[in-house]
Protein backbone atom coordinates (compact mmCIF):
# COMPACT_ATOMS: atom_id res chain seq x y z
CA UNK A 1 0.00 0.00 0.00
CA UNK A 2 1.52 3.11 -0.78
CA UNK A 3 0.38 5.85 1.61
CA UNK A 4 -1.48 9.04 0.32
CA UNK A 5 -2.41 12.07 1.13
CA UNK A 6 -5.91 12.45 0.72
CA UNK A 7 -8.79 15.42 1.24
CA UNK A 8 -12.21 14.39 2.72
CA UNK A 9 -13.83 12.71 -0.04
CA UNK A 10 -11.08 11.21 -0.81
CA UNK A 11 -9.35 12.99 -3.49
CA UNK A 12 -5.58 13.04 -3.80
CA UNK A 13 -4.25 16.35 -2.49
CA UNK A 14 -1.14 16.43 -3.96
CA UNK A 15 -1.41 15.21 -7.43
CA UNK A 16 1.92 14.45 -8.68
CA UNK A 17 1.60 12.10 -6.26
CA UNK A 18 -0.66 10.06 -8.89
CA UNK A 19 0.66 6.94 -10.85
CA UNK A 20 -1.11 3.67 -12.42
CA UNK A 21 -0.32 1.76 -9.53
CA UNK A 22 -1.95 4.50 -7.45
CA UNK A 23 -4.92 4.91 -9.35
CA UNK A 24 -5.33 0.90 -8.59
CA UNK A 25 -5.29 0.96 -5.12
CA UNK A 26 -7.80 4.50 -5.40
CA UNK A 27 -10.08 2.27 -7.38
CA UNK A 28 -9.84 -0.68 -4.97
CA UNK A 29 -11.03 1.57 -2.34
CA UNK A 30 -14.36 1.93 -4.10
CA UNK A 31 -14.53 -1.50 -5.25
CA UNK A 32 -13.58 -0.87 -8.51
CA UNK A 33 -11.06 -3.04 -10.26
CA UNK A 34 -9.70 -1.37 -13.27
CA UNK A 35 -9.79 -3.48 -16.55
CA UNK A 36 -8.74 -1.92 -20.03
CA UNK A 37 -12.12 -0.38 -20.93
CA UNK A 38 -11.46 1.70 -17.42
CA UNK A 39 -8.05 2.92 -18.20
CA UNK A 40 -9.36 3.78 -21.85
CA UNK A 41 -11.57 6.56 -19.85
CA UNK A 42 -9.68 7.20 -17.17
CA UNK A 43 -6.70 8.48 -19.87
CA UNK A 44 -9.08 10.76 -21.71
CA UNK A 45 -10.37 11.94 -18.39
CA UNK A 46 -6.18 12.86 -18.17
CA UNK A 47 -6.23 14.56 -21.26
CA UNK A 48 -9.54 16.40 -21.40
CA UNK A 49 -7.90 18.08 -17.63
CA UNK A 50 -4.70 18.48 -19.92
CA UNK A 51 -6.74 20.44 -22.19
CA UNK A 52 -9.33 22.31 -20.39
CA UNK A 53 -7.77 22.50 -16.91
CA UNK A 54 -10.77 21.25 -15.02
CA UNK A 55 -12.13 18.05 -14.22
CA UNK A 56 -15.77 18.02 -15.98
CA UNK A 57 -18.78 16.82 -14.77
CA UNK A 58 -20.56 13.94 -16.60
CA UNK A 59 -22.31 15.58 -19.01
CA UNK A 60 -19.13 17.56 -21.23
CA UNK A 61 -17.01 14.31 -20.51
CA UNK A 62 -19.71 11.71 -21.81
CA UNK A 63 -19.58 14.68 -24.86
CA UNK A 64 -15.90 14.38 -25.31
CA UNK A 65 -15.54 10.66 -25.05
CA UNK A 66 -18.27 10.42 -27.75
CA UNK A 67 -15.69 12.86 -29.99
CA UNK A 68 -12.98 10.35 -29.53
CA UNK A 69 -14.08 7.13 -28.90
CA UNK A 70 -17.57 7.17 -31.01
CA UNK A 71 -21.14 6.91 -29.37
CA UNK A 72 -21.14 3.26 -28.01
CA UNK A 73 -19.03 4.40 -25.20
CA UNK A 74 -19.61 8.05 -25.09
CA UNK A 75 -22.80 7.67 -23.54
CA UNK A 76 -23.94 7.91 -19.83
CA UNK A 77 -24.92 4.24 -19.42
CA UNK A 78 -21.56 2.97 -20.35
CA UNK A 79 -20.17 5.51 -18.19
CA UNK A 80 -22.04 3.91 -15.35
CA UNK A 81 -21.34 0.70 -15.56
CA UNK A 82 -17.50 1.26 -15.63
CA UNK A 83 -17.96 3.80 -12.84
CA UNK A 84 -20.91 3.05 -10.51
CA UNK A 85 -22.51 6.17 -8.59
CA UNK A 86 -21.54 9.58 -9.69
CA UNK A 87 -19.25 8.01 -12.38
CA UNK A 88 -17.73 11.82 -13.15
CA UNK A 89 -16.33 11.83 -9.64
CA UNK A 90 -15.18 8.91 -8.72
CA UNK A 91 -13.36 8.91 -12.35
CA UNK A 92 -11.91 11.70 -11.33
CA UNK A 93 -10.97 10.25 -8.34
CA UNK A 94 -9.30 7.53 -9.49
CA UNK A 95 -7.88 9.62 -12.57
CA UNK A 96 -5.63 11.59 -9.88
CA UNK A 97 -7.56 14.86 -10.70
CA UNK A 98 -9.14 17.43 -8.42
CA UNK A 99 -12.97 16.89 -7.69
CA UNK A 100 -15.12 18.34 -10.46
CA UNK A 101 -15.88 21.78 -10.12
CA UNK A 102 -19.03 22.07 -11.33
CA UNK A 103 -20.27 18.82 -9.55
CA UNK A 104 -22.49 18.88 -6.85
CA UNK B 1 -38.41 44.61 -19.38
CA UNK B 2 -36.72 47.16 -17.08
CA UNK B 3 -33.36 46.44 -15.73
CA UNK B 4 -31.70 48.56 -12.64
CA UNK B 5 -27.83 49.30 -13.52
CA UNK B 6 -25.71 49.75 -10.14
CA UNK B 7 -22.42 51.55 -10.76
CA UNK B 8 -19.94 51.84 -8.08
CA UNK B 9 -16.96 53.21 -10.12
CA UNK B 10 -16.44 56.15 -12.35
CA UNK B 11 -14.24 54.89 -15.76
CA UNK B 12 -14.72 51.35 -17.23
CA UNK B 13 -17.94 50.66 -15.27
CA UNK B 14 -19.74 54.02 -16.12
CA UNK B 15 -18.60 53.20 -19.83
CA UNK B 16 -19.48 50.14 -19.99
CA UNK B 17 -22.94 50.35 -17.89
CA UNK B 18 -23.73 53.40 -21.01
CA UNK B 19 -23.64 51.06 -24.22
CA UNK B 20 -26.03 48.05 -22.02
CA UNK B 21 -28.36 50.92 -21.29
CA UNK B 22 -32.55 50.35 -22.63
CA UNK B 23 -34.94 53.41 -22.83
CA UNK B 24 -36.63 53.04 -19.70
CA UNK B 25 -34.07 51.89 -17.55
CA UNK B 26 -32.39 52.96 -14.45
CA UNK B 27 -29.37 53.72 -12.99
CA UNK B 28 -27.99 53.78 -9.76
CA UNK B 29 -24.81 55.25 -8.83
CA UNK B 30 -23.43 53.78 -5.19
CA UNK B 31 -19.62 53.98 -4.17
CA UNK B 32 -16.99 55.73 -6.08
CA UNK B 33 -20.07 55.88 -8.92
CA UNK B 34 -21.39 58.70 -7.51
CA UNK B 35 -17.97 60.79 -8.53
CA UNK B 36 -19.96 61.44 -11.40
CA UNK B 37 -21.68 63.68 -10.51
CA UNK B 38 -18.54 66.14 -11.13
CA UNK B 39 -16.64 63.70 -13.35
CA UNK B 40 -19.39 62.83 -15.86
CA UNK B 41 -21.93 65.40 -15.44
CA UNK B 42 -22.23 66.07 -18.90
CA UNK B 43 -22.56 62.41 -19.55
CA UNK B 44 -25.05 62.15 -16.90
CA UNK B 45 -27.33 65.43 -18.48
CA UNK B 46 -27.04 63.47 -21.72
CA UNK B 47 -28.49 60.26 -19.87
CA UNK B 48 -30.89 61.79 -18.46
CA UNK B 49 -32.89 61.91 -21.76
CA UNK B 50 -33.16 58.55 -21.94
CA UNK B 51 -33.53 56.85 -18.39
CA UNK B 52 -33.69 57.44 -14.42
CA UNK B 53 -30.52 58.15 -12.91
CA UNK B 54 -30.04 58.01 -9.14
CA UNK B 55 -27.38 57.99 -6.45
CA UNK B 56 -27.09 56.39 -3.36
CA UNK B 57 -27.67 59.39 -0.01
CA UNK B 58 -25.44 57.80 2.05
CA UNK B 59 -22.20 57.48 -0.28
CA UNK B 60 -22.81 60.78 -1.80
CA UNK B 61 -22.70 62.39 2.06
CA UNK B 62 -19.47 60.68 2.82
CA UNK B 63 -17.53 61.83 -0.02
CA UNK B 64 -19.07 65.26 0.06
CA UNK B 65 -20.34 65.40 -3.12
CA UNK B 66 -23.41 67.40 -4.34
CA UNK B 67 -25.39 67.85 -7.18
CA UNK B 68 -23.07 70.82 -8.15
CA UNK B 69 -25.14 71.18 -11.33
CA UNK B 70 -28.11 70.60 -10.94
CA UNK B 71 -28.94 67.29 -12.86
CA UNK B 72 -32.40 66.06 -12.30
CA UNK B 73 -31.06 62.78 -10.61
CA UNK B 74 -32.89 61.17 -7.58
CA UNK B 75 -31.48 60.65 -4.43
CA UNK B 76 -32.39 57.68 -2.77
CA UNK B 77 -31.50 55.98 1.17
CA UNK B 78 -30.61 52.06 0.87
CA UNK B 79 -34.82 52.04 1.37
CA UNK B 80 -34.54 53.64 -1.78
CA UNK B 81 -32.35 51.33 -3.24
CA UNK B 82 -34.55 48.40 -2.08
CA UNK B 83 -37.75 49.96 -4.03
CA UNK B 84 -35.76 50.05 -7.18
CA UNK B 85 -34.64 46.37 -7.34
CA UNK B 86 -38.18 45.60 -6.17
CA UNK B 87 -39.40 47.67 -9.71
CA UNK B 88 -37.04 46.52 -12.34
CA UNK B 89 -37.13 43.33 -13.35
CA UNK B 90 -33.51 42.42 -13.40
CA UNK B 91 -30.33 44.26 -11.66
CA UNK B 92 -27.13 44.29 -13.59
CA UNK B 93 -24.27 45.37 -11.45
CA UNK B 94 -21.03 47.58 -12.82
CA UNK B 95 -17.88 47.47 -11.05
CA UNK C 1 -39.14 27.57 -20.72
CA UNK C 2 -36.25 28.10 -18.84
CA UNK C 3 -35.27 31.26 -17.73
CA UNK C 4 -32.05 32.69 -19.83
CA UNK C 5 -29.07 33.50 -18.07
CA UNK C 6 -26.21 36.05 -19.35
CA UNK C 7 -22.90 36.25 -17.69
CA UNK C 8 -21.22 39.53 -17.90
CA UNK C 9 -17.48 39.39 -17.53
CA UNK C 10 -15.54 42.66 -17.89
CA UNK C 11 -12.54 41.70 -15.76
CA UNK C 12 -8.98 40.95 -17.27
CA UNK C 13 -7.98 37.01 -17.04
CA UNK C 14 -5.47 37.40 -14.06
CA UNK C 15 -7.07 40.29 -12.33
CA UNK C 16 -7.87 38.31 -8.60
CA UNK C 17 -10.52 34.98 -9.75
CA UNK C 18 -12.95 37.17 -11.59
CA UNK C 19 -12.92 35.40 -14.87
CA UNK C 20 -12.65 32.47 -13.98
CA UNK C 21 -15.47 32.92 -11.37
CA UNK C 22 -17.59 33.75 -14.22
CA UNK C 23 -16.16 30.52 -16.22
CA UNK C 24 -17.05 28.38 -13.67
CA UNK C 25 -20.36 30.14 -12.94
CA UNK C 26 -21.18 29.57 -16.87
CA UNK C 27 -20.03 25.75 -16.86
CA UNK C 28 -22.51 25.47 -13.76
CA UNK C 29 -25.07 27.08 -15.15
CA UNK C 30 -25.15 25.66 -18.65
CA UNK C 31 -24.59 21.84 -16.76
CA UNK C 32 -28.33 22.59 -15.13
CA UNK C 33 -29.29 23.30 -18.30
CA UNK C 34 -30.22 27.51 -17.73
CA UNK C 35 -29.77 28.80 -21.58
CA UNK C 36 -26.47 30.69 -20.84
CA UNK C 37 -24.74 33.08 -23.06
CA UNK C 38 -21.54 34.56 -22.07
CA UNK C 39 -20.22 38.36 -22.92
CA UNK C 40 -16.87 39.79 -22.32
CA UNK C 41 -16.51 43.69 -22.42
CA UNK C 42 -14.24 46.04 -21.13
CA UNK C 43 -10.83 44.30 -20.43
CA UNK C 44 -12.74 41.33 -20.14
CA UNK C 45 -11.92 40.57 -24.03
CA UNK C 46 -8.40 40.34 -23.15
CA UNK C 47 -9.97 36.85 -21.77
CA UNK C 48 -9.49 35.10 -25.26
CA UNK C 49 -6.78 36.38 -26.52
CA UNK C 50 -4.46 33.51 -28.13
CA UNK C 51 -1.50 32.27 -26.55
CA UNK C 52 -1.75 32.94 -23.15
CA UNK C 53 0.62 30.82 -20.68
CA UNK C 54 0.27 31.84 -16.87
CA UNK C 55 2.88 28.97 -15.80
CA UNK C 56 4.70 31.00 -14.23
CA UNK C 57 1.76 32.92 -12.61
CA UNK C 58 0.56 29.44 -10.83
CA UNK C 59 -2.59 30.16 -12.23
CA UNK C 60 -4.91 28.05 -14.44
CA UNK C 61 -4.99 28.98 -18.28
CA UNK C 62 -8.47 30.24 -18.71
CA UNK C 63 -8.25 29.88 -22.85
CA UNK C 64 -8.03 26.51 -22.24
CA UNK C 65 -11.21 26.70 -20.19
CA UNK C 66 -13.12 28.86 -22.85
CA UNK C 67 -12.03 25.86 -25.50
CA UNK C 68 -14.32 23.70 -23.23
CA UNK C 69 -17.41 25.66 -23.45
CA UNK C 70 -18.57 24.15 -26.44
CA UNK C 71 -18.68 20.68 -24.45
CA UNK C 72 -21.10 22.53 -22.08
CA UNK C 73 -23.61 23.39 -24.98
CA UNK C 74 -22.43 27.11 -24.89
CA UNK C 75 -21.82 27.45 -28.74
CA UNK C 76 -20.08 30.57 -28.74
CA UNK C 77 -18.76 33.69 -26.56
CA UNK C 78 -20.42 37.20 -27.06
CA UNK C 79 -17.50 40.40 -27.43
CA UNK C 80 -18.47 43.71 -27.30
CA UNK C 81 -16.74 44.93 -30.80
CA UNK C 82 -16.78 48.83 -29.15
CA UNK C 83 -14.15 47.22 -26.74
CA UNK C 84 -12.06 45.17 -29.07
CA UNK C 85 -11.48 48.53 -30.52
CA UNK C 86 -10.56 50.81 -27.97
CA UNK C 87 -8.35 48.25 -27.04
CA UNK C 88 -6.69 47.81 -30.54
CA UNK C 89 -7.26 44.24 -30.67
CA UNK C 90 -7.69 42.17 -34.16
CA UNK C 91 -10.08 39.34 -34.59
CA UNK C 92 -7.19 37.33 -35.79
CA UNK C 93 -5.30 37.83 -32.11
CA UNK C 94 -8.53 36.27 -30.18
CA UNK C 95 -9.11 32.72 -30.07
CA UNK C 96 -11.85 31.37 -32.82
CA UNK C 97 -14.85 30.91 -30.25
CA UNK C 98 -16.84 34.30 -30.52
CA UNK C 99 -19.75 36.44 -31.63
CA UNK C 100 -19.30 40.18 -32.16
CA UNK C 101 -21.59 42.72 -31.06
CA UNK C 102 -21.38 45.34 -32.55
CA UNK C 103 -23.23 49.28 -31.52
CA UNK C 104 -26.53 48.70 -30.15
CA UNK C 105 -26.72 45.06 -29.90
CA UNK C 106 -25.17 45.04 -26.10
CA UNK C 107 -27.88 46.82 -24.81
CA UNK C 108 -30.58 44.56 -26.33
CA UNK C 109 -28.91 40.90 -26.45
CA UNK C 110 -28.87 42.04 -22.43
CA UNK C 111 -32.53 42.91 -22.66
CA UNK C 112 -33.25 39.52 -24.27
CA UNK C 113 -32.48 37.68 -20.94
CA UNK C 114 -33.82 37.12 -18.10
CA UNK C 115 -31.49 37.37 -15.35
CA UNK C 116 -27.59 39.02 -15.22
CA UNK C 117 -24.90 37.84 -13.62
CA UNK C 118 -21.85 40.32 -13.76
CA UNK C 119 -18.24 39.33 -12.34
Amino acid sequence: MIDLKRDKEGYLVNLSDWSPEVATQLAADDDVILTDEHWEILNLLREFYQKFEHAPSQRPFVKFIASQLGKEKGNSIYLMTLFPGSPAKLAARIAGLPRPTNCF
Amino acid sequence: MATLHTVNKTGQPLELCLRALNAGDNVLLLEEGVYALYEASDVLSDLLKHVAVYVLEADVLARGMTNRDNLDIGMVDYQGFVELTEANDKVVSWF
Amino acid sequence: MSQTLCIISTQAPYRGQFAKEALDAALVSATYDIPTSLLLMGDGVYQILDGQSPEQLGRKNLSSMFQSLELYGIETVYVDGESLEERNLDPEQLLPLYTLLEGDAVASFLAQHDKVLSF
